[in-house]
């Protein structure tokens, strides 16, 4: 097996801040993982760096085999990114948004739109012709930015917090169309705060805390006596839960 | 074949560009706005456009006349001048980059070709598209004058115009720099701003006391190292052989500069991260009513956004040109606080204009505490009534310390912003609950006014601008002298127009409370 991604010793600082903390992690091709961590553990600035939106402080990060300092480029031409905020161009009704993403990745014209009709379709996302993506419910602004994350056919796919806010219909739609993509051998690395979600999807996961690793497997590697992944969690990143409120 | 990321981006410009003036003003609004452009353009774009190709032909024609030599440091200066101011006002009107920098920056395209996709989508702004006519004018113009010139004079327009676009990248990078780094433009803002107030009358003094053909023989001297002034004297045929080839080389020497530098400066535009304070906690804040504590709440907002802080720096901004520009225009005349107090009023219109956008998805906590509509109103206007009461602070005791002594003139300055203040602020409470739009704290983009708005504002602008004008002109014909008595009269009259006015908007805020959380609730 080949790695999909590779960070050695990757270390982020922000200022005084340490982000990410020497973290070293290896991916293999056709993986799908789950990268957990608190808020601020770390997890959104890790997926920046492989995704070469922000360069590390120190250490060196290989996606498909490029290393990213030489081949972000062409690392990003077979990557696929949905970030946590979407960022998505707002003034454009959807189809324009795909189009223009699409010609981005260089695909032809003809090609965009009929990838984009039958994403549309899978994800039933449905509306007007001239309703742009700011009026869009925010389910369905997901729906598009994972839309714009497949419609090259990424071998590598980055999902920032995909499940957060939205339906229980998009939910299931968006949980099928990942485990499509891993049955064709796309690596998926998922960073979510819903760890049920996580624990039925991931086959592999990897905590982060105060920008570390903490621990990376399966579950059964990592649980060691643990019941749940809820608790082997709380037991790894140290957090405690505290007791009732002394005035309710 | 595959469309290239430089036409990709253009196409999606425009396509946001054409979006938004539909959402704004719907199918049949497109229209009226297209008869507003239309008439606009045949009234004040077409004769400066015809004026500025009546002056190339001039221009062109007048080459080979021996008194061209007299001339032609002017031209130089006003070429050399268009890129530059045309870039500055391009950049600063935010015109450019509407995409988001960091969304683009994940495609697999080089960081060169966004930036060249960037650089020429921006030509399609309304300011810069006329801009960039005035100068395809000049030039033409200036070609039929002299045929056998075309060459230099294309080179010129090449050179020029792409010069003008990269400035604007330029500009509207480092104003987003700058504007991160407040501290370190709070320092040398004032600085530079009184070295300038001190340095402009200062130049003028000094040319105006040496005889003109001194002057012209300096502007000479200066003009020659400008890249369009060797443009111009090859076209003038007063050069040949080597000097012809530096003549053509420089402007695009020059214009590689500018280029590189904007394209420096954007491609290495990157998140900075989360910035942590290691300082003591703040107090806790304290207040005795709902009002208080939305007027606080404003305060700390003002103040701690970069489009708030900004706004402290115009009295600076709006010195340096008292003192430098303006002070040419009304030199002798009593009243240069008055109109530093007006320019300076017009400063924070944009935020007036719309009161909640900086709250972005906070308004929906806003509007979910029960707070009365009229509270939160009442506590927005406290809250910017403090902030611009800093601003004119800053402008007194500027203008102050630059020379201004007359204390009369200084206080109806003051009774004057307060006015502009009030009328602002009754309008800007209806356009924000009418056409609210979330506005960036940290940055100063994405700050682009609804068609509607500015239509609004430069209505009102015209209406408060014409009245206090006309206001004053009454004062001085019949009791010179007054001015202070009478901006302060109207001051009184308008405060009295403020609480109905804001009763009235409160209602209208009652009834669009929706409005507020669906397009600014959504905004992340």
């Amino acid at each position: 097996m080949t790695a999909a991604l590779q960070l050695v010793n990757v270390t982020k600082r922000f200022g005084e801040k340490v982000a990410v903390d020497d973290l070293s992690l290896t991916i293999e091709a056709g993986s799908f993982v789950g990268l957990l961590g608190r808020n601020g553990a770390g997890k959104s600035t890790t997926l920046k760096m492989a995704t070469s939106l922000i360069d590390p402080t120190a250490g060196s990060i290989h996606v498909l085999g490029l290393d990213l300092r030489t081949h972000s480029l062409e690392a990003r031409r077979q990557i696929g990114v949905m970030p946590e905020d979407m960022a998505l161009l707002e003034l454009l009704t959807g189809p324009q948004y795909l189009r223009f993403v699409g010609r981005m990745y260089g695909l032809e014209d003809a090609d965009i739109d009929h990838r984009a009709a039958e994403l549309f379709d899978t994800l039933d996302l449905k509306a007007g012709p001239r309703t742009l993506v700011s009026d869009y419910s925010f389910g369905m602004k997901k729906k598009v930015a994972l839309c714009a994350a497949l419609i090259h056919r990424p071998k590598l796919l980055f999902l920032d917090e995909p499940f957060e806010g939205i339906d229980a219909v998009t939910n299931r739609t968006i949980k099928d169309i990942l485990l499509q993509l891993q049955q064709r051998g796309v690596t998926l690395v998922l960073t979510s705060h819903i760890l049920e979600v996580v624990e039925k999807l991931c086959p592999q996961i990897a905590i982060i805390d105060d920008g570390r690793l903490k621990g990376f497997g399966t579950l059964e590697q990592l649980s060691a006596g643990s019941t749940s992944l809820e608790s082997l969690f709380v037991s790894l990143v140290g957090g405690t839960p505290r007791g009732a409120l002394s005035w309710l | 074949m595959a469309v290239t990321p430089f036409r990709s981006i253009a196409t999606a410009h425009l396509q946001s560009t054409w979006n938004r003036l539909r959402r704004q003003l719907g199918a049949r609004g497109v229209l009226i706005f297209a008869v507003v452009v239309l008439v606009l353009l045949a009234s004040v774009v077409l004769p400066i456009l015809v004026g500025l190709g009546a002056l190339g032909f001039f221009i062109g024609y007048g080459l080979r006349e021996p008194d061209a030599k007299t001339w032609l440091p002017f031209v130089a200066l006003f070429t050399t001048a268009f890129p530059l101011f045309g870039g500055f006002l391009g950049g600063l009107a935010g015109g450019t980059r509407q995409l988001p920098w960091e969304t683009l920056r994940a495609f697999p395209v080089r960081a060169r070709s966004l930036f060249a996709g960037e650089l020429f989508a921006g030509a399609a702004e309304p300011i810069t598209v006329v801009e960039l006519g005035g100068l395809a004018l000049l030039c033409l113009g200036a070609c039929i004058g002299a045929p056998r010139a075309t060459p230099y004079f294309l080179v010129l327009l090449l050179t020029h115009g792409l010069a003008l676009l990269s400035m604007q990248q330029l500009v509207g990078s480092f104003a987003q720099r700058i504007t991160k780094r407040f501290r370190v433009v709070l320092v040398l803002l004032p600085l530079l701003g009184v070295s300038m107030s001190w340095l402009a009358p200062t130049m003028a003094k000094y040319a105006r006391s040496g005889s003109l053909d001194v002057w012209l023989e300096r502007l000479e001297l200066a003009t020659r190292w400008l890249p369009s002034r060797a443009l111009l004297e090859a076209a003038r045929g007063g050069t040949s052989g080597w000097q012809v080839a530096v003549a053509l080389v420089t402007p695009f020497a020059l214009l590689g500069g500018v280029t590189l530098l904007a394209y420096l400066l954007v491609s290495r535009e990157r998140d900075d991260g989360p910035v942590e304070s290691n300082g003591p906690a703040e107090k806790l804040w304290s207040f005795d009513s709902q009002t208080a504590g939305i007027a606080r709440l404003q305060w700390r907002t003002l103040s701690t956004s970069i489009p708030g802080r900004f706004a402290l720096l115009m009295p600076l901004l709006t010195l340096v040109l008292i003192r430098g520009p303006l002070a040419e225009v009304f030199t002798g005349r009593a009243w240069t606080a008055q109109v530093a107090f007006a320019y300076a009023s017009l400063a924070g219109t944009n935020m007036l204009f719309n009161q909640f956008g900086l709250d972005r998805h906070g308004v929906k906590v806003l509007l979910l505490l029960p707070i009365e509509s009229h509270a939160l109103l009442r506590g927005k206007l406290i809250g910017f009534a403090a902030w611009h009461a800093v601003q004119a602070a800053l402008l007194f005791v500027l203008l102050l310390l630059s020379g201004q002594r007359d204390l009369l003139d200084l206080f109806a300055g003051l009774a004057l912003y307060t006015c502009v203040f009030l009328i602002f602020s009754m309008v800007g409470q209806f356009a924000s609950i009418w056409q609210p739009r979330p506005l960036q704290k940290n940055s100063l983009r994405s700050t682009q006014a609804p068609v509607l708005v500015v239509l609004l504002t430069l209505g009102t602008l015209s209406v408060t601008g014409g009245a206090l004008y006309a206001l004053r002109f009454v004062v001085t014909t019949f009791l010179p002298g007054w001015e202070l008595g009478a901006f302060l009269l109207f001051g009184l009259l308008l405060l009295g127009a403020l609480f109905p006015v804001m009763a009235l908007n409160t209602a209208f805020l009652s009834r669009n409370r929706e409005r507020l959380v669906e397009t600014l609730g959504a905004s992340g």
